[in-house]
């Protein structure tokens, strides 16, 4: 193995190579060819009128909240790319920069952009700060598109997308089908053996009501989750499958390019047809839920396949007497975080709430909680990163320590693959004295199998 | 004096109040038509508008978000804005001068107009001191989110002082002040921020909308770019 040069590019990290053309010009066709196709236009030209400079989106973001940094502020971060927007594509900035002499984009509005995409969760959680509900979290996304579009993306995202998409795994983890299958298998096992009762994993059933798609690093980090959610289907009878085409929910499109972002909904699509299956069930991952629930309609064009979320279909079953759970095995003092994709569209919040009061004694909210819950501070696939963790512990995942601390909690619930490893590496990073778990490592505890 | 107060009351009222209406037109029909663009070219045209129009209403009456963030700052905020709407629109001789127009509706009474002067006043004076002293608003702040604050307030004091006994600027001065400054308002309305004052019904639908890609954008965009629809990642 060869290593690397490091390109000499400001922030190397970021980026596989450096790049040899000049950025601003390849910024601005990029970002001119973006507003050509996409939807992108209309919602600039209305930011750049209604923007008021309040600051009151300062108090929604926990990044500011904890670095205190101006630049920090949400409607600054959206401001450098709204500028750019005016100053190149309206009639009113290329006036203005005619008029005042001002000039246009430099280098040095791509560095900022660069960094200041990049230490944006894209967690939205600010929008509800906004009188004007202004969508940084939109503004942050497209920034990043465009950077995408001339070569600048971290590493880590760039990689897993380009496994999935190009590579022979199909998945961002790179399993290999044998691989899968001997998992599934070993997991088989282990409830066996621990719940004394054959439970399956179903693989390429034809037919299935639900095609299953994990964020696929659970099958090598999150075994309870996966046990309790095979307990929980196959007690309830439900038809569902995983398919050895393509298991990975995981879109990192999301967080950085809508190019892929559709692709990869799309191969999810293709594989529920392939199966004649149903319904899309997706597993506790926040955002591979929220790219499937909002964009399955808009990449199917057309014709429906629901999507469904696993705690979703859980509460249901449970509420239908399907699944019986032991109130009496948990017994620690357990908290529940919330995902910032299941929550703020306000899609899935009392659900888990739900689940974890029917069965779970000791249960405390942490404040703020549900809509307005503080992001884990490894959203917008910064968790990926792992050149970025000291940001990730320091300004993003600072407050969520000091939130986790303040429930007094054994144990806390995070329903997300993201969330999962941020948090993780918070309790260690801040030292705090609980583990965290998913729902369904708890719902495999206090099942009663039949 | 007098002369130019009356044709700054007539004409260039009219001539003001003409280019806001086209302004706004101009403003109106880029919005609709690039929101209706937008939505035809959505490959998901489901949007939640019941929900959405909810929220703007909440956000309009914004009891339920005052607490969210800066409680003090927001209150004074929405205290200046009930002025800010009613008096321009509703002081008895405001309404003379929209009659002009032909426009008509009943005004309010005197009292209630200086009550919410004074508060648009008062509320708009700690607005602009939260401007210069507040270290996150100064730094988003540029030139003219001052001068729109001044402007406003120029406006509402000035015609505030003008017809009192304390008044010790002679009333035509004062009045040719006041009017020439709120034409300068009416001019600027669709051209700055305070186009929020109309386009604020339409931005959380808006948002929304834009959340909707068209399904073939990430496609169309490689072709312009590289010439080919799928690129290596
Ligand atoms: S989306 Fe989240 S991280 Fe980004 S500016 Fe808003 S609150 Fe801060
Ligand atoms: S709250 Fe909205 S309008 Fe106010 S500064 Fe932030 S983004 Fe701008």
């Amino acid at each position: 193995m060869t290593i690397k040069e490091k390109p000499k590019n400001k922030y190397p990290y970021y980026i596989e190579a450096p790049l040899e053309y000049k950025r601003v010009d390849a910024f601005l066709k990029a970002f001119s060819a973006i507003l050509e196709h996409s939807n992108y236009k209309f919602i600039l030209d209305l930011y750049t009128r209604i923007s008021m400079k309040c600051a009151r989106c300062a108090s929604g973001c926990q990044i500011y909240q904890t670095t205190g940094k101006p630049e920090d502020i949400p409607c600054y971060r959206s401001s450098i790319l709204l500028r750019i927007y005016k100053r190149h594509f309206t009639l009113g900035g290329w006036m203005k920069s005619k008029l005042t002499g001002g000039s246009g984009i430099t280098e040095k509005d791509i560095d900022e952009m660069l960094e200041s995409y990049y230490q944006c969760t894209a967690c939205r959680r600010c929008t509800f700060y906004c009188p004007m509900g202004i969508e940084h979290g939109m503004i942050t996304h497209l920034g990043r598109y465009i950077l995408a579009e001339i070569g600048i993306v971290p590493k880590a995202l760039q990689v897993s997308v380009r496994e999935q998409l190009e590579g022979a795994s199909k998945n961002t983890s790179a399993i290999p089908v044998p691989a899968l299958i001997d998992t599934l298998e070993f997991l088989e096992e282990e409830i066996e053996e621990t719940k004394g009762i054959k439970v399956k994993f179903p693989i390429d059933v034809e037919g299935a009501e639900y095609v299953f798609f994990a964020p696929v690093s659970d099958y090598l980090l999150e075994a309870d989750t996966l046990m309790g959610m095979a307990c929980v289907l196959q007690t309830a009878g439900i038809s569902w499958t995983i398919g050895t085409g393509n298991y990975d929910g995981i879109n990192y499109g999301l967080f950085y390019s809508d190019d892929f972002l559709g692709k990869i909904v799309r191969n999810e699509i293709d594989e529920v047809r392939r199966l004649k299956g149903k319904k899309i069930l997706i597993g506790e991952c926040g955002h591979a839920s929220r790219t499937a629930k909002n964009f399955v309609p808009t990449y199917n064009e057309g014709s429906e396949i629901p999507v469904v979320n696993l705690l979703e279909l859980t509460l249901k079953l449970l509420e239908e007497g399907k699944i019986e759970l032991d109130p009496n095995v948990i017994t620690e003092k357990v908290t529940y975080h919330d995902p910032c994709n299941y929550v703020r569209s306000g899609w899935i919040i009392e659900q888990p709430r739900k689940i974890i009061k029917s069965f779970i004694k000791n249960f405390v909210e942490m404040t703020p909680n549900g809509k307005y819950n503080l992001c884990c501070g490894g959203g917008g696939g910064t968790v990926s990163v792992d050149e970025v963790k000291d940001f990730r512990m320091n300004a993003a995942g600072k407050k969520k320590a000091d939130q986790l601390r303040a429930t007094g909690a054994d144990i806390v619930i995070t329903p997300c693959a993201n969330c999962k490893k941020q948090i993780e590496e918070v309790i260690e990073y801040f030292d705090l004295p609980m583990k965290r778990m998913g729902l369904h490592d708890l719902i495999l505890k206090a099942i009663k199998l039949k | 004096m007098e002369q130019f107060l009356e044709f700054a009351k007539g004409s260039l009222f009219a001539g003001s109040f003409v280019i806001m209406v086209l302004g706004l037109a101009r403003t109106a029909f880029i919005t609709l038509w690039g929101t209706k663009n937008a939505l035809d070219k959505a490959g998901d045209k489901n949007i939640p508008y019941k929900a959405l129009i909810k929220e703007t209403f909440e956000w309009m009456i914004p009891i339920k978000h005052i607490t969210n963030s800066r409680s003090a700052i927001s209150i004074v905020s929405v205290v200046f804005h009930i002025g800010l709407i009613i008096v321009p629109l509703f002081l008895l001789d405001h309404i003379l001068l929209w009659q002009k127009l032909g426009l008509s509706w009943p005004g309010i009474p005197a009292a209630i107009a200086n009550v919410l002067t004074i508060t648009t006043i008062v509320t708009g004076g700690i607005l602009l001191l939260n401007r210069i002293f507040h270290r996150d608003t100064r730094f988003l702040s540029s030139v003219i989110d001052y001068a729109l604050l001044v402007l406003i307030l120029a406006i509402f004091i000035n015609g505030f002082i003008a017809s009192k006994p304390f008044n010790p600027i002679p009333y035509n001065l004062v009045m040719v002040i006041h009017v020439m400054a709120g034409n300068l308002i009416l001019i600027l309305v669709p051209f700055s921020k305070l186009a929020h004052c109309f386009l604020y019904p339409i931005m959380r639908i808006a948002s929304n909308i834009a959340w909707h890609f068209p399904a073939r954008a990430g496609e169309e965009v490689n072709k312009t770019l590289y010439g080919e629809e799928n690129k290596k990642v």
